[in-house]
């Protein structure tokens, strides 16, 4: 089943178009790739879908229902959860604690069970904490539950980001850019890291610039372009396309297609 | 919690239970007396400042609401003491509410000039709505607290020691079960990161407005009990140089901590007493001394003393 | 400057302005320099200070959340007001006003000489800053660091000189402001509560960082305080700063002329 699908999604700055009227969509099960060039839309195009910036037109459906116009957090508690390109982690809270805020939609005791010491709470507590140390090891930061997040190598605070992401139990998940600053092992890992994700059955939608990582991962591809979709197919199909080969290296490379 | 804790937080407590019958001079009640109504005031502050992040500089303002709620309630209109502080906690809470709903979709530095603004405002309605509040004489002949049927003097030092101790640890319980909380846990999402709280489904506005809320309505208490104790308010003790007193007691003891409120305001309450011989020196020497904390122990006393435990 | 461009939240910028005040004061009454020299020397004495306040008290804060500058400056808050209230004890003192005496009528309002001159010096020192800034090359590094500090330092800005300067610049002005009005106001150590209440409203209203937008936000905010203590109410006549400030931060949480967050 289709699970997001924006039709003809705009955003304008002033005069700048920076998406042009987008359709896109993802259905469920799938691993798709967004990418083009720099100030493509990508990233602008994430922040529209999850409501970080409010579309000029267009509309957005998840699951069948219009989250055009719906507030950021409450995407999340529709299912789809999307992380940042720059490492977003709670810096000053401990990795275990980073993750169980993650679960903050799936907890079900208030705080006032918590003032009663009640014990369906404290079950829940346990409960979540084993979660989230299962999460930690998906991601490979097993072990590392008391580190500071501030205190972790940078290529682990991104496996945090997405570990506090899939805490949120998201069936649609949005990733920005997961390899952006990686070196070949971390990137290597990150990759490794999506597949299982994958694997496990949440459908990805994911912005990545790094070609290895985009043709050897997703299914499928959309090419943005001044913020307008140039192409849409398989890796194969996209990666000989003319208009997709001029869009990166320029008009004097046409001719490149199958090579 | 750890054993070694439980153990020292009960003999802390044992400790604050018999200590008006060890020290028997009224003085240090009193002083006890006034740093647990500090404290009281300053674990709702740690409640939106320093879980949630959000400087409420109305602080003093919202203390002033209680207490003036509570003073009008019983003295001019005969409401027994008990239902005029509970009817104060709820209209504290209410202006919280209010307040904050505009206020806290500003963000950051904004929320604590505009916040700012309403302790400012707030001030000057204590001053200057004469029929009201009495004005810059304020209010006098408020009663001592009372509970109905039991002959207790509140008004004797230590029967109102016991009746404060036993708000504090209210106040620190609820402190306490945030921290362990999905509310608690959200407040410090939004403190740290706000683009990350929300998504992962956390609703930033009305997390800020429940800590507001809960924070005000503590304040509410904290300006109740001031007033039945004192018997006498005005407007000068709901001024934003409270709210710095506050603040400092909050920063220096640890913000988003448990036990720094307390130690905060136990120390900033004392200090004063020991420097008075010093006079105007005083006031410099709680400057150099708010200065040199947040040079160096920016996390406060007890903050400081978690991060060395941390690091070994 | 430091609360736009050095995104420090200084609540110590009223006692800076205290201090202009008094140099005012020493300089002008005590010593009997003329005015306009009294006012320069105020100006320079007080940023001097400044370099010190930045060096000793606010460096240590850059690195951290931006919560703890404002907490430090706090600190500095009340070890200045006090310890003004200790050298100099807290009794009103007036400095000599040389223009008072002279009266002119512009359209049908009768105003004194004094006044005119500190509308003019503002304006003067107004256009000044904001030649400096977007003019001289010091000040467009100025404004580089306030935009991004990484990417200055980068190009070669020394970093530590440009923090040092915005905030000698932001003390001297504070200073001006302190000197310019004390023949007026009188001199005494909580003089600058009030104005920093105001400045901030100012900068916020205006919008963080905008020149233009701080000197449409003062304009208006004097204006509407004059007009509303006259014709409404005197006594809640410095409520309507903030009144102004909720209002506007209520519909452009970012300030009238401010960059949009979202």
């Amino acid at each position: 089943m289709e699970l997001l699908a924006c039709h003809k999604v705009s955003k304008h700055f002033g005069g700048l178009k920076a998406v042009d009227e987008v359709d896109l969509s993802v259905a469920e099960g799938e691993l798709v790739g967004l990418i083009g060039p720099n100030g493509a839309g990508k990233t602008t195009l994430f922040n529209l879908i999850t409501s970080f910036i409010n579309v000029t037109s267009g509309t957005i459906f998840y699951e069948g229902k219009d989250i055009t116009r719906s507030p950021s957090h409450a995407i999340a508690a529709h299912g789809m959860v999307r992380t940042f390109q720059k490492i977003n982690v709670f810096r000053e809270l401990t990795v275990l604690d980073n993750v169980l805020i993650g679960h903050h939609l799936h907890i079900r005791s208030n705080y006032l069970q918590s003032l009663l010491q009640s014990r369906q709470k404290h079950r829940e507590d346990i409960q979540m904490r084993n979660e989230s140390l299962e999460i930690l090891e998906k991601v490979g930061l097993g072990g590392w539950e008391d580190t500071l997040a501030k205190n972790l190598p940078l290529g682990l605070q991104r496996a945090l980001g997405i570990a506090v992401g899939l805490a949120a139990h998201p069936r649609l998940l949005l990733l920005d850019e997961p390899a952006s600053g990686m070196n070949t092992e971390e990137t290597r890992y990150i990759m490794k890291v999506i597949r299982d994700i994958h694997e496990g059955g949440i459908t990805i939608l994911m912005v990545e610039h790094d070609m290895n990582v985009v043709m050897n991962l997703c299914e499928r591809l959309v090419v943005l372009d001044f913020g307008r979709v140039v192409s849409r197919g398989t890796p194969e199909e996209v990666q000989n396309d003319p208009n997709v080969i001029e869009v990166y290296l320029g008009k004097g490379y046409k001719h490149a297609a199958n090579h | 919690m750890k054993a070694k804790s439980i153990y020292i937080v009960s003999g802390l407590f044992l400790l604050a239970l018999l200590f008006p019958l060890i020290a028997r001079d009224p003085y240090y009640k009193h002083i006890l007396n006034v740093a647990f109504l500090y404290a009281i005031s300053v674990y709702g502050f740690n409640i939106i400042s320093g879980l949630t992040g959000q400087l409420n500089f109305a602080h003093a303002g919202f203390i002033g609401i209680g207490a003036y709620t509570s003073a009008i309630l019983t003295s001019t209109y005969g409401l027994p003491v008990g239902l005029a502080m509970i009817i104060a906690i709820l209209v504290t809470g209410f202006f919280g509410l209010i307040i904050g709903f505009p206020a806290l979709r500003t963000r950051g530095v904004y929320f604590s000039l505009t916040t700012l603004g309403f302790g400012v405002i707030l001030f000057m309605i204590f001053e200057n709505w004469i029929d009201l509040t009495g004005g810059p004489m304020g209010l006098t002949g408020i009663p001592s607290f009372r509970i109905p049927g039991i002959d207790i003097n509140f008004g004797s030092k230590t029967a109102f020691y016991y009746l404060c101790l036993f708000f504090l640890v209210i106040a620190i319980y609820i402190n306490r079960e945030l921290f362990h909380s999905k509310l608690g846990r959200a407040m410090l999402a939004v403190h740290g990161n706000e683009d990350l709280a929300q998504s992962i489904g956390i609703s930033i506005v009305r997390t800020k407005i429940i800590a507001f809320v809960m924070a005000t309505m503590l304040l509410g208490l904290s300006g109740s009990l001031y007033a039945h104790y004192f018997h006498f308010i005005s407007p000068v003790s709901f001024t934003i140089h409270e709210t710095f007193h506050c603040l400092t007691m909050l920063v220096v003891g640890g913000m988003g901590t448990l036990a720094g409120p307390l130690i905060g305001s136990v120390i900033f309450t004392i200090l004063p007493e020991f420097l008075r011989g010093l006079a105007q020196l005083q006031w410099i020497i709680y400057g150099v001394i708010l200065i040199l904390c947040i040079a160096f122990m920016p996390e406060g006393i007890v903050g400081f003393i978690k991060k060395k435990r941390e690091k070994s | 400057m430091s609360f736009g461009i050095m995104n420090i939240t200084n609540f110590a910028h009223g006692t800076i302005y205290m201090l202009g005040g008094y140099a005012m004061y020493f300089l002008g009454s005590v010593f009997h320099l003329p005015f306009f020299v009294s006012v320069a020397l105020s100006i320079v004495i007080v940023g001097l200070l400044g370099i010190i306040f930045e060096r000793i008290v606010f460096k240590p804060t850059y690195e951290a959340p931006e919560l703890n500058s404002l907490l430090i400056s706090l600190g500095l808050l009340i070890v200045l007001e006090n310890t003004a209230l200790l050298l100099w004890g807290s009794e009103t003192l007036s400095v000599i006003a040389p223009y008072n005496n002279i009266q002119i009528t512009i359209f049908s309002a009768s105003v004194t000489l004094q006044r005119v001159i500190i509308l003019i010096s503002s304006v003067f020192l107004i256009c000044l800053l904001y030649a400096f800034l977007n003019l001289t090359r010091f000040g467009k590094a100025i404004v580089a660091t306030a935009q991004d500090p990484k990417g200055a330092s980068l190009v070669g800005i020394d970093i530590p000189k440009v923090y040092m300067s915005t905030f000698a610049i932001s003390a001297g002005l504070a200073a001006a402001g302190g000197a310019l009005l004390a023949p007026l106001f009188y001199v005494y150590p909580t003089m600058g509560s009030m104005p920093l209440l105001i400045a901030f409203v100012v900068v916020v209203v205006g919008g963080m960082g905008n020149v233009q937008g701080a000197v449409v936000g003062g304009f208006l905010i004097g204006i509407v305080e004059s007009l509303g203590g006259a014709y409404i109410s005197s006594d809640y006549k410095n409520a309507f700063a903030f009144i102004i400030l909720i209002g506007v931060l209520l519909i452009r949480p970012q300030g009238l002329f401010g960059r949009s967050t979202k």
